[in-house]
């Protein structure tokens, strides 16, 4: 059995051999993999369940870096411009250490004013073909190596327009109805429509979903607030995998923090797969328990707890509550709740990866 | 409702427009600035009440916060004249290695919002700078965020400087991962779960 057909088997709710694993590095955490294994490689070197491929826009960042000028945003020497307009500072590498990996994210269209200002950057044509040539031939790629290929379509909405924007504003925006916050997430779920229409008709296994939208303590915004200006941007994306699935294709929503008062409504909107549940704040097993009957399960590691500051058996322990919870008949994939960042000892990351490949019956 | 509690209750809705209004108002009409300023901070303790109970959010934080400081705007100079000055001075920032910023940019805002002075020296913080800020400016509160792991030493580090410098200002941390526990366990004076939270704590340690 391949990887992909275990982790497909424990979505389906069918048999499965052992608890798919999927690990999300940083490249800290892949020098000290690379120090153990020799690979800097995590799907092999971890025997992970899945490859995530992403669209390829095209878009000039030389373009991006005139048109913040126009607006009067000036960038430093060191920013780095993403293809859709997302600018990174790279702070003194001296000041961050072992954290060398992190980037300073700036909120370029934080002044702009008017809706004409915002359709007037060089954003990529997201309905461009070559944004997605690659992808029948990287999900068979996926395929052939006995991987599930997951479409990446996080940071969906919300969190792209709060990237560019800045959080307050765009919070702001959305209260005030100035119609750019609007503009934005608009332009943002028109882009996730296209690309999971696109991933559906490439093979893709699951498409993976995702906004932040709680804290460590409850939602970001209240209930009514998501359901009104975010919601139905969710539901439109979800339904055009529904539209263009001829075979089921599993859809993960990704949201750090608690999100426990939205997960009816994500079910309701047709997300199949929560990603992460953040165990130092949304309970696992009351969570499982209340919702295994439409929803699966993928993280339950934590990343501010165990996996930092936990023994190896500590981490055992974790995987053999959620090893009972699949016996028990829930859909559950094992995940470290976020990237793996340089405090994470080896021995507790091996472990995980031992625990995880270990036969369902046998770990307990 | 009289008209300082209209006050409170526009800053509460995040109604601009009205807040400023009735501010201008009760200059208007005499009423002494240290009145109208107690109802535009009654105002914020109530959001952040209801934010403690899960009953407002982010954005209605933002928007209680944005009519306090336009109502502020206006009732600044008047409080300059009589010297009005806030009474508390807090230093907050993210500790050295981590660039996150919207808990703590929610923390100084409600500390504004109580109308301490707050000055917020960004993201990637070392230590002596804490250091540095909180005795250039006489802080009372220095208020240390983090949101990952890996800088969680890094709030331990600040706090140690802080207390070999021998400041009088109390720590406070938060933060994602932070816990009681961990606040504890590196001598902070304590840990603020919430935004709102902060706010009640800057209070209790300042009287204290």
């Amino acid at each position: 059995m391949t990887e992909r057909d275990n982790l497909l088997r424990m979505l389906s709710g069918e048999k499965a051999d052992h608890l798919p694993l999927d690990v999300w590095m940083t490249e800290p955490a892949r020098d000290l993999m690379e120090s153990h294994t020799g690979s800097r490689d995590e799907v092999e070197a971890l025997g992970l369940a899945v490859e995530r491929i992403g669209p390829a826009y095209t878009s000039s960042p030389e373009s991006w870096i005139q048109a913040y000028r126009g607006l009067g945003f000036m960038l430093s020497p060191e920013a780095t411009v993403g293809c859709l307009g997302t600018v990174h500072d790279c702070p003194p590498a001296e000041t961050l250490g072992a954290a060398y990996h992190l980037r300073e994210m700036r909120h370029p269209l934080e002044h702009v004013e008017t809706v004409s200002q915002l359709s007037e950057l060089p954003w990529p044509d997201w309905e461009s073909p070559d944004a997605y040539a690659h992808l029948g031939e990287a999900v068979e790629g996926a395929h052939r190596r006995g991987l599930a290929a997951v479409g990446q379509m996080d940071c969906t909405a919300f969190e792209m327009a709060w990237y560019l924007r800045g959080m307050g504003r765009l919070f702001l925006d959305l209260v005030d109805r100035t119609g750019l916050g609007d503009w934005l997430l608009d332009w943002f779920t028109q882009r996730a429509v296209h690309a999971v229409g696109q991933f559906v008709r490439s093979g893709f296994d699951i498409v993976w979903l995702g906004d932040d939208v709680g804290t460590q303590r409850g939602m970001m915004m209240a209930v009514p607030f998501w359901r009104e200006h975010l919601k139905p941007r969710l539901a439109q994306v979800v339904q055009a995998v529904r539209d263009a699935e001829t075979s089921p294709v599993w859809v993960a929503y990704h949201s750090d923090g608690d999100v426990r008062e939205i997960i009816d409504d994500l079910v309701e909107v047709g997300v199949d797969v929560l990603n992460p549940v953040q165990p130092e704040c949304m309970p696992v097993v009351q969570t499982v328990g209340d919702h295994r009957h439409h929803l699966a399960f993928w993280g339950m590691i934590g990343t501010q707890s165990t996996m930092p500051f936990g023994t190896p058996s500590d981490v055992k322990m974790a995987v053999t509550e959620l090893a009972d919870l699949a016996r028990d008949g829930a859909r559950v994939v094992l995940s470290p709740t976020h990237m793996i960042e340089p405090d994470v000892p080896w021995e507790n990351l091996s472990t995980l990866v031992k625990a995880s490949h270990m036969p369902l019956f046998n770990l307990r | 409702m009289n008209p300082l509690e209209s006050l409170t209750d526009a800053v509460v809705r995040g109604d601009r427009r009205e807040a400023v209004r009735l501010t201008s108002e009760q200059i208007d009409g005499g009423s002494p600035p240290k009145e109208i300023l107690a109802a535009l901070v009654a105002g914020m303790d109530t959001v952040g009440d209801r934010f403690q109970r899960n009953e407002a959010f982010v954005p209605e934080m933002l928007i209680a916060a944005r009519a306090m400081t336009e109502s502020m705007a206006v009732l600044e100079p008047l409080l300059a004249a009589q010297g009005i000055r806030p009474e508390h001075t807090a230093v907050i920032g993210t500790v050295q290695g981590d660039l996150h910023d919207i808990g703590k940019n929610l923390v100084a805002m409600m500390w504004r919002g109580a109308h301490f002075n707050v000055v917020d020296l960004g993201t990637n913080v070392a230590a002596e700078d804490f250091v540095n800020a909180a005795k250039d400016h006489g802080a009372d509160i220095i208020g240390l965020s983090a949101l990952l792991t890996t800088t969680m030493p890094a709030m331990r580090q600040t706090v140690q400087s802080i207390r070999e410098a021998g400041l009088h200002a109390k720590v406070i941390v938060g933060g994602a991962p932070i816990t009681a526990e961990f606040a504890d366990s590196i001598g902070a004076d304590a840990f603020a779960p919430d935004a709102a939270t902060g706010v009640d704590i800057a209070r209790k340690l300042v009287s204290a």
